[in-house]
Formats: C-alpha cells, structure tokens, sequence
C-alpha cells in the first residue's frame, strides 16, 4: 500500500491488499508433508559414552539438525530386521498392524494433538509411520498397490520423521482407553524406539538415566555415598520442622521391608519433601525397612528404551531383595514403575519365590494382588492403615491446602490404582476437589513429559502436551480455589510445577505422602509450626508467620 | 446504524470469519475437529479460541472495556500460540487479521467510504491491540525460558540446599506479574 496515505483518509481503507498474505499450511497429504526438526520439539542425541557403556550399538556424536545421521550403511536392512524379529516375537505388535480400521476414535485424544494440532500427533496417524512401512514390506497389498494401500517406501527420511513423533509420544496409553480394538500406540512407539535404537539413535535424556542406573544403581548417578549424605540430610530437616529424630536405614541385611522409590525424590523439588514424608512416616509405625544403595531407583527409563533394558534395569530390585533377605518390597511414589511391576515384572524377572506375600506388620492386611510379584505401592500400605485406624491424623494442618489428584497414567491405566490415592487423600486434607471427569482416572491427561521427554530443551513441546491437564487444573483453582496439585509420580512432580506455573500459576505441586506427613501427629513432636518445604504449615493466616 | 451497532449485531458472523482465518494456521482436518468438538476439556484450544473472540471482537467495537477485557482474551489465546509452532509474526497475526474480517463482512455497509471515521477509530483499536499482543506473546516466550531455569534449579534443589542453606531464593517465574489477574478463588482460603 502507499506509505503516504494515513488512516484518517478515505483511501487508506480502500487498500484491501493490506496484509493479504495467506497463512495457510498447505494442505498436503501426511506422506507428502516433510518433517522439519524444529528446536523446542525435539530432544538432544544420545552421547556416545551413555550407547557404549550399555553396548547399544553405533554410538557416535550426531544431532538431530545434522543433515547425515551416520547410520550404518546397511541401516535399511537393520530396520527391516528388526520389524520382522519383533513381528515375530510381539504377537500384540502384529496385531496392532493389522487391525486398525482408521475410524478416528482415537484421533483426538493425544495431548500432544489436542495441544498442538499437528496430525501426525494424532494416535493413528503416529502409528501409520511404522504401519505403512510394515504394510510396504510385509504385506502382499503393500507390495502390489504400495501408496493406494497405505504403504511407503523406508527412507531416510522415514527415520528422522520416527525419531521425531516417536519422541512425541509419552507412551501414556490415553489413546488406547477409546480404541475399540484396544490397539496401544504406547507399544507401538516402543517398537519404533527400539528399532531406531538398533541404528544408533537415541535421545540423551533418556540414555543417560539408562546407562547412569546400570552403573549406579539409580537414574541421577547417585553414588551410595552421596545417597546417604542425601537421606541424612533429610533428617535432620524432618527433625528441624517436627522434633522427631528418624532412622536412615541403609542396606540392612534382614529388614523386613525394601523400599525402592524414583531417585528424583532425592535431589528435585518438590519430590523430596515426599520422601521426606516417607521417612517420618516409616518411623512413625515402626517399619522395619530399608532403603538401598543399589536397587535405589523405582522409576527404569529401560521402558523408554528397549524390553530388554528395562529387563537388565529391573532385575536390580530382585537382586538386591535377595542379598539383603527382605521379606517383601514396597514402592514409592513413582509413575512408570509401576507399569514395568504391574505388567512386565513378574515375567520378566519373577516369579520371586524368594519373597513372601506382602503383609502389613501393622494391621496384618495381606496384599493378595501381589502375592506374585511380592512388591506394594505405597498408596496401597498407607490406604490400608488409616482404614485400620493406625495413623493419628490432624487434617486440619492442611487446610490452607485445596487439594485436586492427578492420575498419574501408568499408576492409573497401568494398574488400576484409582481410589487408593484418593482415600488417603481425602483422610489428611478436607478440601478435596475433582478435576472434570474427563480428564480424570482412566481418561486422565498426561503431564506431557512421561515416557523420556521431561527434559527442558523440548519445553514448548511439553507446555503443548501438558495444556489439556494445565487446562482442567485451571478449571478447578477458577471454580474451587485449588492451590495444590497432588500426583504420585516423580515425573509429574518434576513436570507439572512447570505446567502449572504456565497455565494454572499459584497452583503448586505435590506428592501424596508429603500431605500424610503434615496430617501426621508423631509421637514426641515438637509444635508442627512448619512444613518440611520450612514454610508456615496452616498457612501465613495463623499467625505463625 | 452506526458502526458499532452493525459490528454487534453481525458479532457471530465477524467472529465466525475471524475464526477460520486463526484456525487456518493449523489444517484443514485439525481446524474441523477444533470447530466440531464442544467440550472445554477434550478441545481446550477450541473452546479457548471460540470464547474469546467474540470478547476481542466486541472490546474493539468500543464499549470502554478494552484493556481488561481484551488483555485477558488476548493472553488466552496467544498463551496458547506462543508454544505451538508458529513464527512470532504468525502467532500474532490473527489480530490484524480482524481488519480484513470486518472489511469482509461488512463490505455492503463500508461501501464508498460509509462510516470511515469510525472505522479509522476501529482499526486504531485493532493496532492497539496488535501491539498489546507483542507484549503478551514476549512475555510468554520469557516465561518459557524461565520455566526452563527454574526446572533445572528444581532438579537439583537438594544439592542447592545444602551448599546454601535452606534459604534458596525462590524460582523467578513466582514473581512474573501475570497480564491478567489470577482468578480471586486463588487467593481466597
Ligand atoms: S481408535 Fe483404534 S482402530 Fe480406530 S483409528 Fe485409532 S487405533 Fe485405529
Ligand atoms: S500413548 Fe499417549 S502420547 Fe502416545 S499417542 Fe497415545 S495419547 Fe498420545
């Protein structure tokens, strides 16, 4: 338009060209639209010490902008190979091939589409990415009639388009609740991360828990050294704010109880001030438990990894149950964890003959669900002694605590484990409030950073995936006043702080056991004027402060 | 009719033409599904966009609310944008768009220079806005890479601590003054 036309003149609104610029994407079928690696969508490469130090092959220095990923020259038949052994192997992997009927149940369920709105973030289409490779190759249809049935050629391109959406999905299993054929695109993004891992390619995020936990016993390369300098550390500030002196039990040969939780409750906040509630909680019944230097991780990014990672990462927690002659296992509040227990432990490195059916030394429940796998949520044991009347309770110290649950997925889908939580919750605080019942249990939304994505180089990625959850936390803080947000996953502990602060700010995170320590009224306690995050336990109105 | 009366009374075809013109950035089938399903929670951005466009549309119609009313709708929608993957200029080029939307819609009754002073005073409105959502979307971008800060600092708070003492100074993003107040439920006990 001409500059020298102003807006109070007539002419200045005759020049509809003004900003005619067409915004619109252009409307290409999804196997025409390239993928562009675009910074905050994608995590960083592997390093190569983290592939060598667990023998995963081609480890080497690359980045996902690189425009030559260095992959074997023989990658194409690798991959191949590697479809046709898990084909083989993974009669659920076939199936989940085979039987889609594209009816778009599940197209927008994803946190990650309904966030962002891309379509290969759709479930059916994610999974297309491998399936129209699978139907190229090992289909007759795909063989004659190629791109009319769906099916494409395995290029380059393929690979980087997988590495892409395949680290865009949080294997959360949303999507699966309104498949009719209950297809798991968890699965299948599991399959396409351990074929991509057979080239070389792996995301560092996720690579060096994997090798760090092989090497140390837990994901953050915690040495046993720093681990007890850790847990000491935490009581003497359990003892600072309640005046009770707690054990830090360690390796004990002969305790009766293993506790194994996330390494993210050592070191993160606000996961700490959970373990710190397990431990006052422990002393305050009288647990004999103990943690340990090498089973000291719950959470097992071999999940996020390859079967037999998560395989080789488990088989830590048998082992050292063994040594040390427990009797059983308890877990903490960790998300993930719980699906590798729930669905893959027992098989995978059970039956653990060597252990005994859980029991709760105080109320004597026996926890018949594991008298397989040997091995209870912490949800599960506190739920059972407030039932039985063995925890003195104060409620009223969380009142200035308006309280919703999030349903980690996998504790949720994974294991079912639904009114525990909410049990133990409702007995510590008394402004409890459900988010909407869509977004909830078994449909809840996920944090957005699950499954290897919680790093930070990714965090618009994340703060997209995590808008469905941030957007329901928001409904209830607008509607009921909810400033606290309670979750029994370190993931999410770590990663819906942030997603609150984006999109719920002044709703603040916490773990369930935190909330049962402040309600807890331990034996010897000293005036409970603080929390253990040192701030004003009943709030700043009660003249604590 | 004035302006303003036209612009309420053809507010939903207005904004009915805005949205397809923002929902354009994202696809055909993606906008369909955004424009198809009503629940504020299973289509957040949907309801997001829907609800807030008629609050922009009337607050440059001129009714005096402009600033409170159209800066939270604004962050509402650009909070969104500013995370998805669009160029700066794209996330916020919606607004300006609301120019075209009204010339469009209205073309009948802006026909030979009907109205053009009050049109003027709309368009001066529209690039208030447009400047006010340079603001929102820079402050959201910031937010991000604070958040991303105070998540690294998280990570390692036990360590933090004790090499400093419990006196961590709390995560910068708590003192971000948000562009819309929280919601008064936050702070009531
Ligand atoms: S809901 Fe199941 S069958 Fe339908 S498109 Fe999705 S994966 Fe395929
Ligand atoms: S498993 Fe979760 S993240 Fe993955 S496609 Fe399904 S809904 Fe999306």
């Amino acid at each position: 338009m001409s500059e020298d036309l102003k807006p109070d003149q007539l002419e200045y609104y005759k020049q509809e060209s003004l900003l005619k610029v067409d915004y619109r994407p252009p409307a290409t079928d999804w196997m025409q639209t390239p993928t562009a690696m675009r910074p905050g969508a994608f995590i960083y490469s592997a390093k190569p010490k983290n592939i060598e130090y667990i023998d995963f092959p081609n480890a080497r220095n690359w980045a996902p902008i690189d425009e030559d990923w260095k992959l074997p020259t023989n990658w194409k038949e690798i991959v191949i190979q590697g479809i046709r052994e898990r084909l083989d192997k993974y009669r659920s992997f076939k199936v989940f091939m085979d039987i889609c009927v594209r009816c778009g149940a599940c197209a927008d369920k994803c946190h990650f589409y309904i966030g962002g709105g891309d379509p290969k973030n759709m479930p059916v289409l994610r999974a297309e990415l491998l399936r129209s490779i699978y139907r190229n190759d090992f289909t007759t249809a795909g063989k004659l009639l190629g791109r009319m049935v769906g099916a494409r050629p395995l290029t380059i391109d393929v690979i980087k388009e997988w590495f892409f959406y395949f680290y865009q999905c949080t294997e959360c299993r949303r999507c699966s609740v309104f498949c009719p054929y209950g297809i798991d695109t968890a699965e299948i993004t599991m399959m396409a991360r351990e074929l991509l891992h057979l080239l070389g390619i792996g995301v560092n995020w996720i690579m060096e828990p994997v090798a760090s936990c092989y090497r140390t016993g837990n994901h953050l390369g915690i040495q046993p050294h720093g681990l007890k300098d850790t847990l000491e550390f935490f009581a003497e500030d359990i003892e600072e704010v309640t005046g009770v002196k707690v054990e830090v039990p360690m390796n004990k040969k002969g305790a009766e109880v293993l506790f194994v939780t996330p390494s993210g409750d050592f070191l993160a906040d606000p996961g700490t001030y959970t373990a710190m509630g397990y431990m006052a909680l422990f002393h305050e019944i009288g647990l004999d438990y103990t943690f340990s230097t090498y089973a000291s991780e719950g959470g097992n990014f071999g999940l996020f990894t390859s079967a037999d990672m998560m395989k080789r990462l488990n088989s830590k927690i048998y082992a050292e149950a063994k040594r040390l002659g427990v009797k059983w296992i308890m877990g903490g509040e960790c998300g993930h964890m719980w699906r590798v227990l729930h669905q893959y432990m027992d098989t995978m490195n059970g039956p653990a003959d060597f252990l005994e059916v859980p029991v709760s030394p105080m109320t004597g429940t026996r926890f018949e669900h594991a008298r397989s796998t040997k091995m209870i949520h912490i949800a599960e044991f506190t739920a059972d002694l407030i039932k039985h009347g063995k925890l003195k309770l104060d409620p009223s110290r969380n009142d200035c605590r308006r309280v919703t649950f999030h349903d980690s997925c996998n504790p949720s889908r994974a294991m079912g484990m639904l009114e525990e939580p909410r049990y133990v919750l409702k007995n510590v605080c008394r402004n409890f409030f459900e988010m909407p019942p869509n977004t909830i249990r078994e449909q809840t939304f996920c944090c957005g950073g699950g499954a290897g994505l919680g790093t930070d180089e990714n965090m618009e990625m994340r703060l997209r995936g995590g808008l469905p959850r941030g957007n329901a936390v928001r409904h209830v803080q607008e509607k009921h006043g909810v400033n606290q947000l309670a979750a029994c996953c370190a993931i999410d502990r770590a990663t819906l702080t942030t997603v609150c602060d984006f999109w719920a700010p002044g709703v603040k995170v916490t773990g369930i056991t935190e909330l049962v320590a402040n309600a807890l009224v331990m034996k010897g306690e000293g005036d409970r004027k603080l929390n253990f995050r040192k701030e004003p336990m009943r709030g700043e109105e009660d003249g604590h402060v | 009719m004035t302006l303003r009366e036209f612009m309420v009374q053809r507010q939903p075809a207005l904004c009915e033409r805005w949205l397809d013109l923002l929902l354009a950035d994202y696809g055909e089938e993606t906008a369909a599904n955004w424009r198809r399903e009503r629940d504020p929670f299973a289509n957040p951005i949907g309801h997001t966009f829907t609800t807030e466009a008629p609050r922009l549309v009337e607050a440059v119609s001129g009714d005096g609310k402009f600033d409170t009313v159209a800066a939270a709708a604004l962050e509402a929608i650009i909070k969104i944008r500013s995370v998805q993957e669009l160029a700066p200029s794209r996330a916020i080029a919606f607004v300006y768009m609301l120019r075209d939307v009204i010339r469009g819609e209205l073309g009948t009754e802006l026909a030979r220079g009907a109205h053009a002073t009050a049109l003027a005073t709309v368009d001066r409105r529209i690039e208030r806005l447009a400047l006010l959502a340079f603001d929102v979307y820079v402050r959201c971008r910031e937010q991000v890479f604070r958040l991303r800060q105070d998540e690294l600092k998280r990570s390692v708070a036990s360590l933090l601590r004790r090499w400093h003492g419990s006196e961590l100074p709390e995560p910068a993003s708590e003192e971000v003054v948000h562009l819309s107040p929280p919601p008064n439920h936050a702070v009531r006990r």
